[in-house]
């Protein structure tokens, strides 16, 4: 039994990425941190052996290219059945340590709204800036929360992308520091593309976001692929970084939030009916 | 700190054109900008929408717009006046940066974070600015080392010397509960750059001793 430092039971018992799994290292293990814990990750063929820093095995599953484990006991991760979709490649589009809290960088993932003014000429463009009404629910049985029908104007939505599209776009949120995205793929007209954003909860203002890409697109090479997915979230790192409080505040009025937020208000009150006390101010 | 009156924040020479600058007094962030017809604006460095430091924000002239969203402020009033998300409107009444006082005297921007009626420190009417001095000291211990040293206190962090037979005022902006700036104004009409070298040459002396304390 692991003391929990006063971590909130949904975060204690959940499963958390910890990494790629095809980037671990082959010569022994990696050091890194998990809810303000030294940990070891390291490769064992196709799985992999997490420990805490005093030597503790913890749980650990390889699940849509990553290392998974958690400090508690933990119950199914949640599902992603695109992963074994036979005609998509999967990969880490990138992994950058951030100067935040879990969700704050799930916020800004959620948000439409920033793409002109962050983005500029490739998620969006400030001549389009207005963001249509779009559907958000929690899930009935209180596991995600859904946004649906999200319509915006891009001008180069995707690696592969040829010009400016009005792009549409689904989001869910099926783990407090995990959000999957689907967008229209470029490529293969009535499909999409998945893009998630698996966070790694380092400590409680201090992430490694992993984007990680699971696309129609079998031409981009990987470099150039990469290259997209760094390009716009070193734009993103900046904004986020420059938020404050670093924690995302739960508490009714700290922000001012608009139609376009809509997204963000449902993403809270989830949070608030989980129980999260990390990363948040209640 | 309510009720500490006016406090330098910075030099009126940091407020360039179309620039936002980023000042702390007392550990409160405050993002500062002049408007083209020379409003000098001393707001909450965070936008309410989201809390992004507007610092980053860019300065239109007569509006500042948040990096994050494009939200778009008025110089003076503070008053959110556009949302491209939603650029039919309408905008809340009460959206607004949250401003704090703010004043200019003799090359110093001064803000106070009280609301009450704020007092300027007396200063007088024809000074040059001298190069303000960050100090990896909390304000109190640097007034203090000013005492000891035998300089006349005009208020709690303001003191006045004598040096090469011109009247020097120190004033202390508290930054955070750790560091301080201290801003030095000299009334002469002298040589002023042999006097500022001086001047320079002394503070760091000072500052050397101030930091080498426990």
């Amino acid at each position: 039994m692991i003391e929990t430092g006063g971590i909130d039971p949904d975060t204690w018992n959940r499963w958390h990425v910890v990494g790629c799994h095809d980037e671990l290292p082959t010569d022994g293990p990696r050091t890194t941190r998990l809810l303000g814990r030294a940990i070891t990750v390291a490769r064992r063929g196709a799985g992999a052996d997490v420990r805490l820093g005093d030597g503790t095995p913890l749980p650990a599953q390889i699940a849509y290219g990553y290392v998974w484990t958690s400090l508690g006991t933990p119950g199914p991760l949640f599902e992603l059945p695109e992963y074994a979709e036979a005609d998509r490649r999967n990969l880490n589009g990138c992994s950058f340590g951030v100067r935040t809290s879990p969700p704050r960088a799930i916020e800004n993932f959620l948000d439409m709204a920033h793409f002109p003014f962050v983005h500029t000429g490739i998620l969006g463009e400030e001549d389009h800036p207005d963001v249509k009404d779009y559907d958000v629910a929690i899930s009935a049985d209180g596991r995600e929360v859904v946004a649906s029908n999200c319509l915006f104007y891009q001008p180069k939505a995707a690696a592969a992308s040829t010009g400016g599209a009005e792009v549409s776009y689904r989001y869910r949120v099926p783990h407090p520091w995990c959000a999957v995205l689907y967008k229209d793929s470029p490529v293969k007209p009535g499909r999409m593309d998945v893009i998630a954003l698996f966070i790694q909860p380092c400590g409680e203002e201090e992430i490694i976001a992993n984007l990680a890409l699971f696309i129609l697109d079998d031409d981009t090479p990987l470099p150039a692929l990469r290259r997209f997915q760094q390009q716009i979230f070193v734009q993103d790192k900046p904004i986020l970084e420059n938020q404050m409080p670093r924690r995302l505040p739960l508490y009714p009025r700290a922000d001012s939030p608009v139609r376009a937020d809509k997204a963000s208000i449902a993403y809270r009150r989830w949070l608030r009916q989980l129980g999260t006390t990390y990363g948040v101010l209640s | 700190m309510s009720g500490a009156g006016y406090q330098p924040v910075a030099s009126s020479r940091d407020l360039v054109a179309r620039h936002v600058f980023q000042a702390c007094l007392s550990g409160q962030e405050i993002a500062l900008w002049r408007a083209d017809d020379g409003t000098v604006n001393a707001w909450e460095n965070r936008c309410p929408h989201r809390g992004v430091r507007l610092s980053l924000g860019v300065n239109l002239g007569d509006r500042l717009m948040c990096r994050y969203h494009g939200w778009r402020y008025e110089s003076g009033s503070g008053a959110c006046s556009h949302i491209p998300a939603h650029p039919e409107g309408p905008i809340p009444a009460t959206l607004c940066a949250r401003r704090f006082l703010v004043a200019e005297a003799g090359g110093l921007v001064f803000v106070a974070l009280g609301d009450d009626a704020a007092t300027m420190p007396a200063l007088p009417e024809d000074t040059i600015p001298l190069r303000a001095l960050p100090v990896s000291r909390p304000a109190e211990a640097v007034a203090a080392a000013l005492v000891e040293a035998g300089l006349a206190a005009a208020a709690p962090l303001h003191f006045i010397e004598t040096q090469d037979g011109a009247s020097i005022h120190l004033l202390i902006q508290p930054a955070t509960d750790r560091t301080c700036v201290v801003h030095g104004l000299a009334e002469t009409t002298a040589g002023a750059l042999p006097l500022q070298r001086h001047m320079a040459r002394l503070m760091e002396s000072r500052r050397r001793a101030w930091e080498a304390r426990p």
